[in-house]
C-alpha cells in the first residue's frame, strides 16, 4: 500500500515536471511576444493603375492610340489626351478621402544636372470614400503644341542648348481610416507622361501595374496587457507546480520527517533524565513492561530514581526509552508508526 | 493532523493551478484570430468590353471604362455608331456615379459676321447616348437623370450605344451653314468635320 502511494506520488511529480516545462515554454513565448510589433489584425490592399494616351496630330488630325505607335514628329502633334485609372480595394471598409491633381513641368538637363520648371498645376479634386473600393478615372489634355512653343521661346531667349523633356504627372493620394486596424492608412501614387523635346519624339507613360500589399494593426496597450496577463497566469501556474512537487517530496519522506521532529522534541524535553546507550542491552532475563506514554516512563524513573536509557534501535524509524531495574525493565517504544 | 492539512493544501493547490492553466488557455484562444486569407480578397473590375462600330471615317479607342471616338464626317446624314458593353467582373456591386461625354456645344466652329451668332459643333452634329438601365435594354438617353445611381451588379453588363450624326441640311439654318462653309475646308469634294468625342463611365462601389 505504502509502495503504491509512493509510486503515485512519483508519477504526479513527473506530470508536474512536464507541466512546468510546457508552461515555461509558453511563458517564454508570450513574454517575447510583448516586445514585438506583432499585430492581431491584418488588411490586404490591392492597388492597380492604368494609363493610356491619344495623340491628335495637325496633319491628318486622326487620333492615334498609345497602343499603335510610340514615335511622333513633334511638330505635327497638336494635343495629347491622357486617360488614367486608379483603383484601390481594401479587404475591409474604410472611411476617408482621396484626391488627385495634375501638374506639368519641363525638365532640362545639362552636364548631368537637372533643372525642373513647373509649367502647369491643376486644381486638386477630392472625393469621399466610405466602403472598400476607390475607383478613380479621368483624363486631361496636354496642349503640346503650345507648351513646346513656349519652351522653345524660353530656350532661345536664354541661348541654351540643353536636353529637355516635358513631363505631366497625375498625383493620386488617399487618406482613410480603418476601424478594423484602428489606424489611418495613407498612400500616394504618381503616374507620368514623358515627352522628350526633340524632332522625333517617343511618348512614354507609366506602365499598368497591380500591387497587393498588407497593412497591420499596431500592438496596442490592451494587447500588451493581455500578454502580460497570460505571462502572469503561466508564472503563477509554474510556482504552484513547484510548490506541489515540494509538498509531494515532503510527503514521501513525510513520515520519517515527522518522526524525527517528534523524537527531537522528546529528546530535548527529557534530556536531563536521559542516558544515551551505545547498544541495546540483553533483556532476556528481564521482565519487560511496556508503557503507553513517555510521561509514565518518566514517573517510573523519578520514583525509582533511575535514569531513562535511550537508544535508537532503527535509524529514523524506531527509538526505545527504558528504565532498567533489577529484574524489570519499563519500556516506551517510540516509532514512526505512532507519530 | 499534519497529514490532513498537507492533503488539503495539495488539493487546493492542484485546483488553483488547474484554474490558472484553464484561464491561460482561454485567454490565448480568445486573443488570437485567424487573419483573412488574401486569396479571398475581392477585386474591382468594371470595364468596357466588346466594341462594335457602324460607319466609316471613325476610330474608337477604349481605355478601361472610357472610350474615345475620333471622327471625320463629310456627308450630311452620315452616322457613326459605337456599340459596347460596360461589364462588372469584380467582386463588388457597382453604382453609376456619372457619365461624362464631350459636350459638342463647347467646340466652336465660327461666328457669323452678319448676325454675330457663334455656332458650335452641336449645331451641325447630333449626338445621342443610350444606356441599358437596370441591366435591361430600355435605351435610356444620357440626358435623363435616372441614369445616375443605376446599379451594375457583379457578373452583369449593360449595353451602351453612342450615335453620332452629321445633321441633314434641312436641320441647319442658313446663317449657321454660311459660318460652317467659311470655317470648314472642302476636302475631296466634301466639307469634313474632324472632332473627337470622349465618353467616360464612372462607377463607384454600391452598398
Amino acid at each position: 500500500m505504502k509502495k503504491n502511494k509512493v509510486a503515485l506520488y512519483y508519477s504526479l511529480i513527473v506530470v508536474l515536471l512536464v507541466l512546468i516545462g510546457i508552461s515555461s515554454f509558453l511563458f517564454n513565448y508570450f513574454y517575447n511576444l510583448r516586445g514585438e510589433d506583432l499585430s492581431l489584425e491584418e488588411m490586404t490592399i490591392n492597388e492597380a493603375n492604368k494609363m493610356s494616351y491619344n495623340v491628335k496630330l495637325f496633319d491628318n488630325e486622326f487620333f492615334k492610340s498609345s497602343d499603335e505607335e510610340t514615335n511622333y514628329v513633334l511638330s505635327l502633334v497638336d494635343n495629347i489626351n491622357t486617360y488614367f485609372n486608379y483603383s484601390t480595394v481594401f479587404s475591409s471598409p474604410v472611411v476617408g478621402e482621396y484626391s488627385y491633381y495634375v501638374k506639368g513641368s519641363v525638365i532640362m538637363e545639362e552636364n548631368g544636372e537637372k533643372v525642373s520648371n513647373e509649367i502647369y498645376r491643376g486644381d486638386t479634386a477630392s472625393y469621399n470614400v466610405n466602403g472598400s473600393v476607390i475607383n478613380l478615372s479621368s483624363s486631361f489634355d496636354i496642349d503640346l503644341d503650345a507648351v513646346v512653343r513656349a519652351f522653345r521661346e524660353q530656350v532661345l531667349n536664354l541661348n541654351l542648348n540643353v536636353d529637355s523633356v516635358i513631363r505631366y504627372d497625375v498625383v493620386y493620394s488617399y487618406k482613410v481610416y480603418s476601424d478594423e486596424l484602428a489606424k489611418s492608412l495613407v498612400n500616394s501614387r504618381t503616374l507620368s507622361v514623358v515627352i522628350p523635346v526633340k524632332d522625333i519624339t517617343n511618348i512614354t507613360i507609366t506602365e499598368d501595374a497591380e500591387v497587393m500589399r498588407k497593412e497591420f494593426s499596431d500592438l496596442n496597450l490592451d494587447d500588451n496587457k493581455l500578454y502580460l496577463a497570460i505571462c502572469l497566469e503561466f508564472i503563477g501556474a509554474i510556482l504552484i507546480f513547484v510548490l506541489l512537487i515540494a509538498l509531494l517530496v515532503r510527503r514521501i519522506n513525510g513520515q520519517v520527517s515527522v518522526y524525527e521532529d517528534a523524537l527531537e522534541k522528546l529528546l530535548n524535553k527529557y534530556d536531563s533524565h536521559l542516558v544515551y546507550l551505545k547498544e541495546l542491552p540483553d533483556l532476556a532475563d528481564y521482565n519487560v513492561l511496556f508503557v503507553e506514554e513517555m510521561e509514565d516512563l518518566l514517573a517510573t524513573s523519578k520514583k525509582t530514581k533511575t535514569p531513562i536509557s535511550y537508544i535508537e534501535v532503527v535509524d529514523k524509524h524506531e527509538a526505545t526509552f527504558m528504565v532498567l531495574l533489577d529484574k524489570q525493565v519499563y519500556v516506551y517504544k517510540f516509532s514512526s508508526k505512532n507519530v | 493532523m499534519k497529514l490532513k492539512v498537507s492533503n488539503r493544501m495539495i488539493s487546493y493547490l492542484f485546483a488553483f493551478s488547474s484554474i490558472l492553466l484553464a484561464l491561460a488557455c482561454f485567454t490565448i484562444t480568445k486573443s488570437f484570430s485567424m487573419p483573412e486569407s488574401s486569396e479571398g480578397l475581392k477585386k474591382w473590375n468594371v470595364y468596357l468590353d466588346g466594341t462594335d462600330t457602324r460607319g466609316s471615317n471613325g476610330n474608337v479607342i477604349v481605355s478601361h471604362d472610357s472610350f474615345n471616338v475620333s471622327l471625320a464626317l463629310s456627308n450630311h446624314n452620315e452616322t457613326y455608331q459605337v456599340n459596347t458593353k460596360i461589364k462588372n467582373d469584380g467582386g463588388f456591386n457597382a453604382r453609376l456615379e456619372s457619365i461624362d461625354i464631350t459636350n459638342l456645344s463647347n467646340i466652336k466652329i465660327g461666328t457669323s459676321l452678319k448676325t454675330g451668332v457663334t455656332y458650335y459643333l452641336s449645331d451641325y452634329v447630333s449626338l445621342s447616348f443610350k444606356y441599358a438601365k437596370d441591366n435591361k435594354s430600355n435605351n435610356v438617353y444620357v440626358d435623363s437623370d435616372v441614369l445616375k445611381d443605376d446599379l451594375l451588379k457583379m457578373g452583369t453588363s449593360n449595353d451602351v450605344v453612342l450615335l453620332i450624326k452629321y445633321k441633314d441640311l434641312k436641320e441647319i439654318n442658313a446663317d449657321a451653314l454660311e459660318v460652317f462653309n467659311d470655317n470648314v475646308k472642302v476636302v475631296s469634294g466634301g466639307r469634313v468635320i474632324r472632332f473627337n468625342v470622349n465618353v467616360s463611365m464612372h462607377y463607384v462601389e454600391a452598398y
